[in-house]
């Protein structure tokens, strides 16, 4: 274990090396981060219709009802990508904190699971390059974006009936992001010059949720007994948003303005269901939607903005329902996810979809290594866009502790 | 249990994830390219303005020169046009055994190195013992008041010399007693000897006393017979402070703005004033050039000097910029790069004004005559172009 502590400390140190990805997250406020937890990321859903004990559930705080053990779970997230636009081909790769999360459980009887986590929100890394003839002098200028929104949670549940499970989600979602503009000349006459503007994001979002585990006897109709759904709404809101503006020259750094304004993070739904097939094989999809249309970015208009939707399907399997051999418990997830992103250039959508793999292996009595792997695509070459492929790979451990609980004595 | 599930670990789980996030970490990222440039705004392109900017004013002022208590490598002498160089001159070293000689005779020895002016102009001086410190950063041109030396020098013509000779004249041996005894009496000083020049037509440049060679330094050439013998003995004295100020006493051309002069020794810089208003506050300056119209008719060039001027700016890295003439066509443009000087002005963290001097204005007396804001011809007044672009 010594050995596995070391290796993810080895390979989080790493994490800084980003390096760029598609410039559609010049837009808004990056690529929206979907994260619900790492059983999700792995089926590709969100686990809006996702309840259960192993695992924590960002996305729905009512999903935390069934923890019946404090739990503790982190993950990073490392990603490689190839862009390819009329221009020619190039490839990044670069790794990211996916998210840290605690949940305990308080009252077992009323399913009532405090939860504190952190996730992103957004991510915004970019770096795009060009050749221009500036005052007769050719330059490169170099255009580069980095960071993102993260959201630092609350969350609460709470079971009014068995089948039934309530949430409470308060998000705090903060973060800043840089866009930097690099001109370098060739003539060594003229002066280099980069302006980084900063924008200092922070918000509240209040986010509810719902989670019937047991559909049949919610609706008093036996036949819906394998089902589960579940809902979460989110509330709207306006972040504070404080930009920097920073000249730097060879000889001199300049702050050239520090402005105020607004950023809108809108209303947001998403239904989920499952399906237990068997004791073996859960069968869950999720559907989740954002009024991004007519947003407003630091009061700019929302150019390049519009509704998103995304849509995931997946399954998780266990090879037998009472395991003998370490193989038994090994978790098994895939699926599929298409994401009609709120980035839509020049009038084209730009669109997602990938492929979704993992497993989570069990490393412990009460704990597991989640692995994942994402293999997908965004975006067209139609119009002079960019098209990326990638590949996502996703680290995490979930596990849990009996901590804070009385127990009974005989 | 517990010990296969760490072998699995250890030999297949983690060889999976280092085999599997190896690549995708080492990743092999490019450099940035032109991929993905079409999906930028084009509003963040970075589009560069320029603009020209005529000096709104311009003026003279004076200065103490650059390094004027450093080691310089020259001094001057001599008048022309109503500028003066005077030179100072305090020779060291004196053994304290020459208290019993009698001094035959005493010379100094000067190495010319330039001139400005009349070249066939001849050189008269007069010779005035010191009677205080000189050496001090606050002496300057207008220090010179006569309770500083003995109004009652000794008056002596030079004649006519060109560059690169020596030149001697004889110094009264009183003042060279009074040195000597100076080294142990601290009631006699050695202030040295204050040259005032007495001609008008040419200024005289001299190796200083830090020159490498013995042969340049000026030297004190004293002859005297020890007190019991016959023998006339002689005793050369290389190790010397000197100094020279100059100016002219009539400085009202200093406010003149059609005319702007940069002149070394005084030291008379000029001043201009530019108005950067038509370039967005904040904005990157990314190129900034001063173009300067030398009057070659009212300039008056030292014979050996470079013939560059510097372009001065306080409160910035680089405060001095030096410009050189990149037109010979009428009067020279003398070009500076003072990029740094408009970025701090558009910044608002300096004033309008550049100032301009002589290269190396501490050596030398020669004068660059620049049309001002208010020269006759629009053309040759001071020009700033500047190539910026906005920053919001």
């Amino acid at each position: 274990m010594r050995k596995f502590i070391v290796l993810l400390m080895t390979v989080g140190s790493s994490l800084t090396a980003t390096a760029g990805g598609p410039t559609y997250s010049r837009y808004g406020i990056g690529d929206l981060a979907y994260f619900g937890s790492n059983r999700a990321f792995a089926i590709g859903v969100l686990g809006i219709g996702l309840g259960g004990d192993g695992f924590i559930n960002r996305f729905n705080p009512a999903g935390l009802s069934r923890i019946s053990l404090t739990r503790l779970s982190a993950g990073f997230e490392f990603s490689t990508m190839s862009l390819k636009d009329q221009t020619g081909a190039t490839k990044f790769a670069r790794g990211d904190f996916q998210s840290f999360a605690l949940a305990v459980p308080i009252s077992k009887e009323h399913g009532i699971t405090l939860s504190a986590q952190t996730n992103p929100y957004s991510n915004v890394d970019y770096k795009v390059q060009v050749r221009e003839l500036t005052a007769g002098s050719p330059s490169t200028q170099t255009f580069s974006g980095i960071g993102g929104l993260s959201s630092l949670s609350l969350g609460l549940s709470y079971s009014p009936r068995e089948d039934l499970s309530l949430g409470l989600k308060y998000s705090y979602v903060y973060g800043t992001i840089d866009q930097i503009t690099k001109v370098e000349f060739d003539d060594v006459s003229f002066t280099n010059s980069e302006l980084h503007a900063s924008r200092f994001h922070g918000g509240s979002v209040f986010t509810l949720g719902f989670l019937v585990e047991d559909l049949g006897s919610f609706l008093g109709s036996p036949s819906l007994k394998p089902f589960q759904v579940g809902a979460v709404i989110s509330t709207p809101a306006k972040l504070s948003v404080r930009e920097e503006r920073l000249l730097l020259t060879s000889s001199s750094v300049d702050t050239t303005a520090v402005l105020r304004g607004k950023t809108d993070l809108p209303f947001s739904f998403g239904l989920g269901a499952g399906y237990q097939a068997n004791e073996r094989m859960l069968l869950t999809t999720d559907v989740f939607l954002q009024g991004w249309q007519g947003a407003n970015f630091f009061g700019g208009s929302s150019v390049g903005i519009r509704n998103s939707t995304r849509i995931a399907a997946g399954v998780e399997f266990l090879p037998k329902r009472v395991p003998s051999t370490y193989g038994d418990r090994i978790a098994y997830r895939a699926g599929f996810a298409y994401n009609s992103s709120y980035h839509s250039i020049s009038g084209r959508a730009i669109n997602e979809w990938y492929l979704s793999g993992g497993t989570g292996l069990p490393i412990g009595p009460d704990a597991r290594l989640n692995l994942a792997l994402h293999v997908g695509s965004r975006g067209t070459l139609d119009g002079g866009l960019q098209k990326s492929t990638f590949v996502r790979f996703s680290v995490s451990i979930s596990a849990s502790e009996a901590w804070f609980l009385t127990l009974e004595e005989d | 249990m517990a010990k296969n599930i760490t072998n699995l670990l250890t030999w297949i789980i983690l060889p999976l994830i280092l085999g599997v996030a190896a690549p995708v970490l080492s990743g092999c990222a490019d450099d940035p390219s032109p991929v993905g440039s079409f999906l930028l705004p084009r509003g963040d392109l970075v589009s560069v303005d320029s603009v020209i900017i005529i000096a709104g004013k311009s003026s003279g002022e004076k200065a103490a020169p650059f390094s004027f208590t450093a080691l310089r490598s020259t001094f001057a002498l001599g008048k022309s046009e109503g500028f003066e160089a005077w030179a100072f001159l305090r020779f060291l070293g004196f053994p304290d055994s020459l208290s019993n000689a009698t001094l035959q005779s005493a010379e100094i020895r000067l190495q010319t190195l330039y001139h400005v002016g009349d070249s066939l102009g001849s050189v008269s001086l007069s010779v005035h013992r010191a009677l205080g410190e000189w050496n001090r950063d606050s002496f300057v041109f207008d220090s010179l008041t006569p309770g500083i030396y003995d109004l009652s020098g000794s008056n002596l013509n030079l004649g006519s010399f060109g560059d690169n000779e020596s030149v001697l004249f004889p110094l009264d041996t009183a003042f060279v007693r009074e040195w000597v005894r100076s080294v142990s009496d601290t009631s006699f000083k050695n202030f040295g000897v204050i040259l005032e020049p007495t001609n008008s037509t040419v200024i005289k440049g001299f190796h200083s006393g830090t020159s490498d060679s013995a042969a340049q330094r000026p030297t004190l050439t004293i002859r005297y017979i020890m007190s019991g013998s016959a023998q006339v003995d002689t005793l050369v004295l290389s190790s010397v402070l000197d100094k020279f100020v100059a100016g002219m006493s009539d400085t009202t051309f200093l406010s003149d703005s059609t005319l702007v002069p940069a002149r070394g020794g005084a030291a008379y810089r000029g001043v201009i004033g530019f108005d950067v208003s038509p370039v967005p506050a904040h904005a990157a300056v990314h190129r900034a050039f001063l173009d300067l119209t030398l009057d070659n008719i009212s300039s008056r060039r030292a014979s050996n000097r470079p013939d560059s001027l510097l372009a001065l700016y306080g409160g910035v890295l680089n405060p001095i910029q030096i410009g050189a003439p990149i037109s010979q066509t009428g009067g020279p443009v003398y070009r500076f790069n003072v990029t740094e000087f408009v970025q701090a002005m558009v910044r608002g963290i300096g004033d309008s004004n550049i100032r301009l001097s002589v290269f190396d204005e501490e050596n030398t007396v020669g004068l660059f005559m620049i049309h001002g804001s208010a020269a006759a011809d629009p053309a040759v007044r001071p020009k700033l172009t500047v190539l910026y672009s906005p920053t919001r």
